[in-house]
């Protein structure tokens, strides 16, 4: 919102400059984010005097002449036809930045002659359209005077940014307020009482649906001429940032900035029947707006009719049907309270916005209404002439101020700082708000512009602001009761410790993704409502689609190799509408993604450069468990039968489904634009967490006697996997079996078609003694015989 | 003929000072040492000498003989002891064998160190749902249906009432429903705001909020707590101010600003040349939050505060855009983490 300095000292009188009001405005709640000092616009732009003036010898239509500042004469070339020796001209000196256009005045030649600066015309200096020449001003207009001065452009305008809770501040006087109560100063409020309580019998008002308009003035003014404000007015419009347009619409503006009270002036002769009715549309209707559009009304809309048919949607924008034109002589005058949700609803559903509705959703002050009107008759009266017929003022639920009771000591318990009775007093009674001692507790009176103000500890936020919030000091010392420490980040960053160690880069991705994605990996993935971009509807049902995103990133930034993780969170609609993880119907998991590509090395003089492969993200997987201590408990099955991957294998942690590690399909990666492998592994969050043994582990004694080392190798089936022969190994419970290594895996035409060889390293060692070689051999032969019983096996020599 | 002795022993001298070669060494032998070497012709001139003489310059040429076959042979073993060493030759110049190095995302690491500050002074760690009921997100924090502080916050709807969360605060509620007074934790969190993406917004962010309720808790304990914070994390020197503002959730509530730290209170274009950066926002906590968990607003008091991950990073790194957080290059990744 935009606030005029020079206006808000009407009400009000500070001798601070605007820098300094500012900041009080920012300390009291109302931030102002920008100040714009219209007389910087004028710098070195000043009243000037035309001394010579001849024609250019290079060029037909420019003079050359002579201006003076006062101080100093100016070569200039002038192109305006009406520039003559002897005029008081407004003069751009060099330095000088043509307010229209931005153009920087400096030294230069035209057609070979020296310019030193510029004469300008109203358009030039932003004032108005007038470029018919230069502006010749008044002879006696002093020479070297500030040209801002003279054009009365030296206002500072206050931008300020309104918290929802500040309606009582949406106008110069509401602003004005805040600066009294600090400034301990008292508000000056035009006088109205020249406007008589006349009843007008012209029109008729009826309030049929009171629940949305609880008060609703009409005042009648005919006789009037429509015409331009004056400057002044005209000034202070701009100066808010709203464009005049005629007096009539100027003065309702005027006050709706002044107060805060939006109003609306109707053609009295455009109100058929002389009737306003103030209903709910009804029906669903088509209206047209007075900024020439059609909207379309919903039924339950509240709007100003006439007799017959609709004039404006209350307190949003007026119709085009009954707008005042050049040729408006009689008028009638609206100043209404409508109820904000109401305002709100309609100013959404149309997404029309103005300053009045803005207003009135905030809510506006039911007992401001017919003051409104009276201030803005006095205005028209004075500025547009005609005859006051009167008001008619229905007000058929009356709001009225509220009382609050403060308890002094609650003050100190919600601040932490004893605040003296005369101090709040003072502070609440400048703020508006009667103050009434009853023992101890305040009786406050808080008036129908403070809505926002219901509550004791609204009443203790009013004291607050005013008295400072840096006022009151950081508590120094104090102790704070222990209130037990619990840590719901400290698995995420247990496993972002680790991974990060183990050569991983971290990766934070957008949760929002692709349609084509989300329903590539899920069937049942959640779509927003109202995205905000079109191409990205759909909450990640899986860190995959993130990962993949990134990696295809790094491969188009030219990065030959990464490894990554990400901990996130994942969505899908749950398949039971009753259940859900939060929210009813629907599933959110946290999840670690892990993903790998590329080069895991580039050649160097020690090694040879290596490709991620499925054995990189396998290992990821097996030192993660064992790093969680659940390397034990886990199992990895192979899965069957999956359109996105090229091979796919669950991971089981203590009997529950945990996660999957992958290589994805051609056709995954296709849709992310990639043509290399890509490794995954996705592991649930909470299924890690929980299987992981919570407490303290305990120490297990290690064996002191040596471990004996023995190697075997067997000749199997090609299509032998050796895990089932490790965990066979495993499985015959043999107690001096500590390790199994997998040394090599070989085929050779030696070996005979269709076989291959792989050879396991044994680790075996007793808790209680030196193994003598018949334990050894003992169990080497029992390993021996399993192997070549359970399997197509024969021992190699 | 003595006179060219002691020359040529002082010319040998500095020949075997400049040997710094396998060849120099090689071409001392040829020059001194060899049987056409100038020794050997200072000998074969040994005819010519007056026999009285013979005696002492024989002396004094078997002398030098012997002088410069000594200094060859220590350099020569000097240089033995050389090929030696270079048998064991560390080239320490070559790369060494590095393990892969890992990173943590700037969003993570802003976090870690904001936690870490708040875990001393006795804040423990919450999270919750990103996905969340319009009960928990608005109703709770004090937000009314159709009340123009929902247009602080544009939303993400996945149905009426459900929604992505707009700010961490429903951990809040989460976190009173779940647990007894006294309470002090900071909750940490992704949230979503339905903006249009650019520089300075993005439809994702991150946010952490903290959260003390007990009996006797005042405006003076969440100054001297953010103040604290502030201190440590923005520096010592940091000047602050704390001025009113407005959230549905707290009452009174303020925003607290600190002084640029780029500018140092100069002005400059990331603080709009007003010297001071906005940080956070912060409040007691409303009673009408206190009532919807079902808390005595009469017994209880507390202080609740929330901060931008992202324009924190922002600031504190020099990110230009916030979509680059989120881009996950490698190479932005390693610069940060
Ligand atoms: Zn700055």
């Amino acid at each position: 919102m935009k606030i005029s300095y020079n206006w808000l000292k009407e009400y009000i009188s500070i001798d601070v400059s605007p820098e300094e009001a500012a900041e009080t405005l920012t300390a009291t709640g109302l931030e102002v984010e920008g100040m714009e000092r219209q007389a910087e616009k004028f710098d070195n732009i000043v009243i000037g005097k035309v001394l010579t003036c001849e024609k250019h010898p290079n060029a037909d239509k420019l003079s050359v002449c002579t201006v003076t500042d006062g101080e100093r004469e100016y070569p200039v070339i002038c192109g305006a036809p009406n520039v003559a020796a002897g005029q008081v001209v407004f003069f751009a000196r060099p330095g000088a930045v043509i307010p229209d256009g931005g153009f920087k005045i400096e030294r230069r030649k035209i057609r070979g002659i020296v310019s030193e600066g510029m004469i300008c015309s109203y358009k030039e200096l932003g004032i108005n359209d007038d470029h018919s020449g230069i502006a010749v001003l008044e002879d006696d207009v002093p020479v070297g005077s500030s040209a801002a001065e003279y054009l009365g452009q030296t206002d500072t305008v206050l931008e300020i940014g309104i918290t929802p809770n500040r309606m009582d501040a949406l106008s110069h006087v509401g602003v004005a307020r805040d600066l009294a109560a600090v400034y301990r100063t008292s508000l000056t409020i035009p006088d109205i009482s020249g406007v008589p309580d006349t009843l007008a019998t012209e029109a008729q008002v009826v309030i049929e649906d009171p629940d949305l308009c609880p008060r609703y003035c009409a005042g009648i003014i005919k006789g009037i001429t429509v015409k331009q404000s004056p400057e002044w007015l005209q000034r202070r419009l701009l100066a808010a940032g709203m464009r005049p347009l005629n007096n009539i619409v100027d003065i309702t503006n005027f006050v709706m900035l002044e107060i805060g009270q939006p109003m609306h002036a109707f053609d009295l002769a455009e109100i058929h029947g002389r009737e306003i009715h103030v209903r709910r549309a009804g029906t669903e209707q088509k209206f047209i707006t007075l900024d020439e559009k059609e909207r379309v009304i919903r039924a339950e809309t509240l709007l100003i009719c006439d007799a017959e048919r609709p004039l404006a949607i209350a307190g949003v924008m007026g119709g085009e049907n009954s707008e005042i034109s050049d040729s408006t002589t009689a008028i009638l005058l609206e100043s209404a309270y409508f109820n904000p949700s109401s305002i709100r609803r309609t100013s959404k559903y149309l997404g029309l916005s103005t300053e009045s509705s803005y207003r009135f959703e905030r809510g506006a002050d039911p007992n401001m209404v017919d003051w409104a009107l009276k201030r803005a008759v006095g205005m028209i009266l004075e500025l547009a002439g005609g005859e006051y017929l009167g008001m008619i003022d229905e007000y058929p639920v009356e709001i009225t101020p509220w009382d609050i009771d403060l308890r002094l000591w609650r003050v100190e318990r919600i601040l932490g700082i004893a605040i003296a009775e005369d101090e709040i007093r003072g502070i609440l009674e400048r703020l508006g708000i009667m103050v009434d001692n009853d023992g101890g507790i305040l009786k406050c009176t808080i008036p129908t512009f403070k809505a926002d103000v219901t509550r004791e500890i609204d009443v203790i936020e009013e004291i607050a602001r005013i008295h400072g919030y840096d006022n009151i000091p950081a508590k120094e010392g104090g102790e704070a009761r222990y209130t037990g420490f619990f840590d719901e980040t400290a698995f995420q960053n247990k496993l972002r410790r680790f991974l990060t160690g183990a050569g991983f880069d971290e990766t934070i991705a957008v949760s929002l993704v692709t349609k084509k994605h989300a329903t590539m990996f899920s069937d049942n993935a959640v779509r927003l409502l109202n995205p905000v971009n079109a191409e990205r509807p759909y909450l990640r049902p899986t860190l995959a689609i993130s990962m993949l995103e990134t990696i295809a990133t790094n491969v188009h930034n030219g990065i030959s190799g990464l490894r990554i993780f990400e901990i996130g969170h994942v969505f899908d609609h749950s398949q039971d509408k009753e259940r859900g993880t939060f929210v009813r119907g629907y599933l959110e998991f946290e999840r670690l993604g892990i993903a790998m590509y590329g080069e895991v090395a580039s050649r160097t003089w020690y090694a040879k450069e290596r490709a991620h492969d499925f054995f990189d993200i396998k290992g990821t997987l097996t030192t993660l468990l064992k790093f969680l201590h659940l390397d034990n408990v886990a199992r990895i099955h192979y899965c069957k039968g999956d359109p996105l991957t090229d091979y796919r294998f669950s991971v089981e942690i203590k009997d529950k489904t945990a996660g999957y590690i992958a290589q994805f399909g051609k056709t995954v990666l296709e849709s992310f634009d990639l043509d290399q492998p890509v490794y995954y592994l996705e592991l649930d969050m909470s299924v890690l967490e929980g299987a992981v043994e919570a407490g303290a582990r305990s120490y297990i004694p290690v064996s002191k006697y040596p471990a004996v080392l023995r190697d075997v190798a067997f000749i199997f089936n090609e299509d032998q996997l050796a895990g089932e022969v490790v965990e066979a190994i495993y499985q015959m419970n043999e107690p001096l079996i500590r390790n199994i290594r997998v040394l090599d895996v070989f085929q050779h035409q030696t070996l005979g078609k269709g076989k291959k060889s792989i050879a396991f390293s044994l680790v075996l060692q007793a808790d209680d003694h030196t193994l003598n070689d018949d334990e050894i051999t003992r169990v080497m032969e029992r390993v021996i015989s399993n192997v070549t019983g359970s399997f197509s096996a024969a021992i190699r020599g | 003929m003595l006179e060219e002795i002691s020359k040529t022993k002082l010319e040998i001298e500095a020949a075997a000072a400049n040997i710094s070669s396998r060849e120099d060494l090689q071409a001392f032998r040829v020059t001194y040492l060899a049987r056409k070497g100038k020794i050997a012709s200072l000998f074969a001139r040994l005819r010519d000498v007056p026999p009285e003489q013979k005696r002492s310059v024989g002396q004094e040429l078997n002398a030098l003989r012997s002088f410069a076959e000594e200094l060859f042979k220590e350099r020569e073993k000097h240089f033995e002891e050389s090929r030696k060493e270079k048998k064991g030759f560390l080239d320490y110049t070559l790369p060494g064998r590095e393990f892969p190095l890992g990173h943590t995302h700037i969003v993570s690491r802003t976090i870690a160190d904001i936690q870490s500050i708040f875990v001393r002074m006795g804040f423990s760690i919450a999270t919750g749902p990103e996905l969340e009921s319009d009960y928990y997100n608005f109703e709770t924090l004090n937000f009314p249906a159709d009340h123009p502080a929902r247009d602080m916050q544009d939303t993400f709807f996945i149905e009426k009432d459900v929604v992505l969360r707009t700010h961490t605060s429903p951990v809040q509620i989460r976190l009173m429903e779940s647990r007894k007074p006294p309470i002090r934790a900071i909750m940490p969190g992704r949230c979503y705001r339905n903006e249009v993406i650019s520089a300075r917004s993005h439809v994702q962010f991150h946010q952490i909020e903290g959260l003390c309720v007990d009996t006797r808790v005042t405006f003076t304990d969440l100054k001297s707590t953010l103040v604290a914070f502030a201190r440590e994390f923005y520096g010592e020197t940091t000047a602050y101010r704390f001025r009113p503002s407005y959230f549905p959730f707290t009452e009174p509530s303020a925003e607290m600003d600190i002084s640029c730290f780029l500018c140092h209170g100069d002005g400059c274009r990331v603080c709009k040349f007003t010297g001071w950066l906005e940080v956070l926002g912060c409040g007691m906590v409303d009673p009408n939050v206190f009532k919807a968990v079902g808390y005595d607003p009469e017994e209880l008091t507390g202080y609740a505060f929330g901060m931008g991950i992202e324009r924190t990073a922002m600031l504190r790194h020099n990110i230009p855009d916030i979509r680059l957080i989120f881009e996950n290059d490698a190479r932005m990744l390693r610069q940060l983490g």
